[in-house]
């Protein structure tokens, strides 16, 4: 690339791919949406798969819920140390729009972990449970389900830091959202989490509509951001080959 | 000889050098680079870049930053608030000149 001058629309495409470059340093996923996509999907539809003679998930199929979410950040951070930024990283630069958006974002995230761990405590009988007042919905009393039911908030509680540190698309964050909350309720549900399908078994205790309602939003609501999660990774997949052969294409000597 | 204009005689001769354009470009949408990013985008030899790299720090235009990752040494280059003026403006002269 230095060994001629570049034009001036060729400066401002040298700035564009470094921003495009940067944007997979945080924003873009690529391959790692897909991953995120695909994952949901077995945790949500494992259970065809795994099912036994009992109604309940086999402790395989549960502990692979429960660190669903592990193995997408894990994986999405390899990809993106060993494939997207091989070329050394680039962070994005933010304006200070990007920087409130930001920070809006990780309040409102924090509203929702801190709101969702105390459906969980209140309604969802893991005081009860904690307290040893009386069985929850299937919950177990004692020590390990004192344990279980502490790990599960806390899962729920780091929300807003695992989604600000490493999910920060917002499809990425409502997909990582519903997975950490799946998790959770894999670690402290027990055989409640057991009984297909979740909202409808929730809303027959609950006898409330508008909880009903409410989680089956957030099922179809997951479910929908993890097609486009998928669909979306796979496009930006495509378009970072272009980004680092356009790069490549530049760097040729005239 | 015949004197050059003087819209190219005022051009800044730090920015204008091909590849320290190119770096500064870079730089200019970008909060921080590494190294080894710049050494792929100018296909520069690392001793080369350095040298370069180097004449922009000592302008103020960029800022580098020198630590470890994984035990590893990493250098990570800033464009500074000079250099981003300064490219704006050597642009600007550019238009000019080219006009």
């Amino acid at each position: 690339m230095t060994t001629r001058p570049l034009t001036t629309e060729q400066l401002d495409e040298v700035a564009k791919l470094t921003r495009d470059y940067a944007s997979y340093s945080r924003d873009a996923a690529g391959l790692g949406g897909v991953i995120g996509g695909l994952l949901y999907f077995v945790t949500r539809f494992l259970r065809p798969f795994y099912y036994t003679h009992t109604p309940f998930w086999t402790p395989a199929a549960m502990a692979f819920i429960v660190v669903a979410p592990l193995l997408w950040i894990a994986a999405k951070e390899w990809l993106r140390r060993s494939y997207y930024q091989i070329e050394g990283e680039v962070q994005p630069r933010e304006n200070v729009v990007d920087r409130i958006g930001f920070w809006t974002f990780t309040a409102v995230s924090a509203l929702v972990s801190v709101g969702l761990a105390y459906w969980m405590i209140v309604n969802a009988n893991v005081a009860t449970n904690v307290l040893g007042h009386r069985p929850g919905l299937g919950f177990e009393v004692g020590p390990p389900g004192y344990v279980r039911a502490s790990v599960a908030v806390l899962v729920v509680l780091a929300l807003p830091l695992v989604t600000g540190r490493f999910l920060r698309g917002r499809y990425e964050y409502f997909v990582g959202a519903c997975m950490m909350f799946h998790s959770a309720r894999a670690i402290y549900g027990g055989q409640m989490y057991n009984q297909p399908p979740d909202f409808l078994l929730v809303g027959s205790f609950a006898s409330k509509f508008y909880l009903v309602a409410a989680i089956g939003l957030f099922e179809i609501g997951g479910l929908l951001c993890a097609v486009i999660l998928l669909v979306e990774g796979w496009k930006q997949h495509q378009r970072f080959q272009k980004i680092r052969q356009r790069m490549a294409d530049l760097r040729m000597p005239a | 000889m015949s004197s050059l204009p003087e819209s190219v005689m005022a051009l800044d001769r730090m920015v204008h050098e091909p590849a320290r354009l190119v770096i500064l470009s870079a730089l200019s949408t970008a909060q921080a680079a590494e190294f080894r990013f710049l050494e792929f985008l100018t296909g520069l030899t690392p001793g080369n870049l350095s040298s370069h790299v180097a004449k922009l720090e000592a302008a103020g235009y960029v800022v580098i930053e020198k630590g470890f990752r994984d035990k590893r040494p990493l250098t990570t280059l800033k464009i500074t608030d000079a250099g981003r003026a300064a490219l704006k403006k050597y642009r600007e002269q550019m238009k000019k000149a080219l006009a």
